[in-house]
């Protein structure tokens, strides 16, 4: 990286507009050279002098006779705490947002459709970085969309695949609603702040300080804790367990499932699809004499790019109820069998979770098919899958396989997936 | 025996003194200015609390940035699951070639500074200042400026790049003593 991008990525931290990767990037840069440091530290002076320099001139402009210096402010309140923690108590308490609506923000965003409907019913389809929230529901549209809000005390959840969720805040905290698809959640611990509570439809998660992942469907919801500790509640009979980190649970809306904790699997490097269990998206069509059953590929609206079309997708989770999670190892490949009845690209998708927890990254590989009855058997090597956008990690070596998608531009192609296969030749 | 209250005027004299650049300093090592705001604020409790220690006014900045330093890294160590702020190792780098600049240097920085900002066009002015008095942060400032968010950060990038170059210019200037033409 030359003295340009570095300095374009210092810019991009001291405007708070840094993604995840740009600042691993930038922190390893300046860990090792000291040149970088000092433009880093002049980067701060500038930023101390525009501020004073802006404040001023607001000051100026707005209240001429009311002006108090920064230092003055500050020494005030710090002089004020000092003779009582009043003050301290009351700072905390009191918003830093001037607008106390606003309580959650979003930090990333990626990929095809996402939508906000605020709970006043505005809607936008347009999600940028750093957008206020205050409640409403955030939607990941399609298998390659995701988005990570933070909220206003640290916490962190990222959406992504087809998934929703609602949330809220009162005085008794905040409320995330999952109604379907994947969620993974980063708590931080604030000691005088009640549990967070996650609903989904059929079970109910209070966290506090912790690290983990919800998938949920209309059926059943799975929890996997990573870090800390949340109590789980089966909404169909109101039952509860307390899931430890590095441990599991499913509650179904069938109470004859059964609703206990299991530590986490050992990791695996095979996985074979089950259809039609996990689909996510797609017409499951059973097999006839003989045949085996596939995944038809159907429509969906999808955006990339700012623009909207349509395209077929066809979509599963690779987190079976049943089956250990698969690491993706350097050497392992995806096989894909299936069959598209006319010439086309096909664009086949991974996403990822990072080992300890949290959404990782999308990740991509394309390959041209011709057109024909018979099946086509594509063996894909890992390490042809590239990063859908920047801010992921570049290798997805090492990461927990979640789900897969296949997917044309051209909805005359017919896709159908018959089976996909993770494993290490 | 000096009470709090002989002291306090004489505390708040040095403290006004140095704040700008015990302020340029927590930027140095923390990600937002609100974290800036929230830790000048504890290290001015701490500072008062312990203003005993202080042996004379002149060891007064090097004493208050150790303070400044130490609750930086609590406060970073609060937020450490967040992934957009430096590692402590990095941080302490930082601070460690920050200890010595001085009141002085921020100050020629800041009437550079001043000087650059007038080499600008009204418009671009008004954009660097921006960020720091509109709430809602770029997002927000971009829809009101009818930009695209992204032509607005690499705007933004740019005319901020440009006046630290100038700074950078306008004190190597000075210290020629204004020989370039």
């Amino acid at each position: 990286m030359n003295t340009d991008d570095s300095s374009k990525l210092i810019e991009r931290y001291f405007l708070g507009i840094i993604s995840e990767s740009e600042m691993e990037c930038l922190d390893a840069q300046l860990r090792s050279d000291a040149a970088l440091r000092d433009t880093f530290a002049a980067t701060a002076r500038l930023d101390t002098n525009l501020r004073e320099a802006a404040l001023q001139l607001e000051d100026e402009h707005e209240k001429p006779n009311q002006r108090i210096s920064l230092a003055k402010s500050t020494l005030w309140a710090g002089l004020a705490a000092a003779a009582a923690l009043i003050v301290a108590t009351w700072l905390f308490l009191w918003p830093k947002n001037s607008d106390i609506n606003n309580f959650a923000r979003i930090v990333e965003v990626g990929g095809g459709s996402l939508r906000w409907t605020g709970d006043g019913g505005e809607v936008t389809d347009t999600l940028t970085k750093g957008l206020p929230l205050s409640g409403g529901t955030l939607e990941s549209l399609s298998a390659n969309s995701w988005a990570e809000i933070a909220l206003e005390d640290g916490s962190r959840m990222s959406l992504f695949g087809q998934s929703a969720m609602t949330i809220s805040q009162s005085d008794e905290g905040s409320i995330i609603r999952l109604r379907e698809g994947s969620l993974s959640a980063e708590v931080t611990t604030v000691r005088e702040r009640k549990p967070m509570r996650f609903l989904t439809p059929t079970a109910k998660a209070e966290v506090l300080g912790t690290q983990f992942t919800l998938r949920a469907d209309s059926s059943s919801t799975r929890l996997i804790v990573y870090e800390g500790r949340v109590r789980a509640t089966r909404l169909a009979d109101g039952s509860t367990q307390d899931v430890p980190a590095d441990h599991f649970v499913v509650a179904a809306a069938d109470t004859a499932e059964s609703f206990v904790v299991l530590p986490r699997e050992h990791y695996v490097d095979f996985w074979k699809s089950a259809l039609p269990y996990g689909i996510g998206h797609g017409e499951w069509h059973p097999g006839e004499e003989g045949t085996a059953g596939h995944l038809e590929a159907k429509p969906l609206l999808w955006k990339e790019y700012g623009k909207h079309m349509v395209l077929d997708l066809a979509s599963m989770s690779a987190t079976g109820k049943d089956h250990p999670t698969a690491l993706l190892d350097e050497g392992a490949h995806i096989r894909m069998v299936g069959r598209v009845a006319d010439d086309c690209e096909v664009h086949f998708g991974l996403t990822t979770h990072r080992v300890g927890g949290g959404f990782a990254g999308k990740y991509i590989a394309s390959r041209k098919l011709p057109g024909s009855e018979n099946h086509f058997a594509l063996d894909l090597p890992i390490t042809s899958f590239d990063r859908q956008y920047p801010c992921f990690p570049e290798s997805l070596i090492g990461h927990e396989f979640v789900d897969w998608w296949a997917l044309t531009i051209n909805n005359e192609a017919g896709l159908e997936i018959i089976s996909v296969e993770l494993f290490t030749p | 025996m000096q009470t709090d209250k002989d002291r306090e005027p004489e505390f708040m004299r040095l403290f006004v003194a140095h704040e700008p650049v015990l302020r340029a300093f927590a930027r140095t090592m923390l990600p937002n200015w609100e974290a800036v705001d929230d830790v000048l604020q504890e290290s001015s409790v701490v500072m008062w609390k312990k203003l005993d220690q202080l042996q004379d006014e002149a060891g007064f900045l090097p004493w208050a940035k150790v303070i400044v330093r130490f609750e930086a890294l609590r406060a970073r160590r609060r937020v450490a699951r967040d992934r957009l702020v430096l590692s402590e190792e990095t941080i302490l780098k930082l601070a460690d070639q920050e200890l010595q600049v001085s009141h002085d240097l921020l100050e020629r920085e800041r009437e550079a500074l001043k000087r650059c900002l007038a080499k600008l066009s009204d418009e671009h002015c008004r954009l660097v200042m921006m960020p720091y008095l509109e709430a809602g942060g770029l997002t927000q400032l971009a829809e009101r400026t009818q930009r695209s968010a992204n032509s607005l950060y690499k705007l933004l990038g740019r005319l901020r790049e440009k006046l630290r170059i100038c700074v950078e210019q306008e004190l190597e200037f000075t210290a020629e003593g204004g020989r370039r033409s």
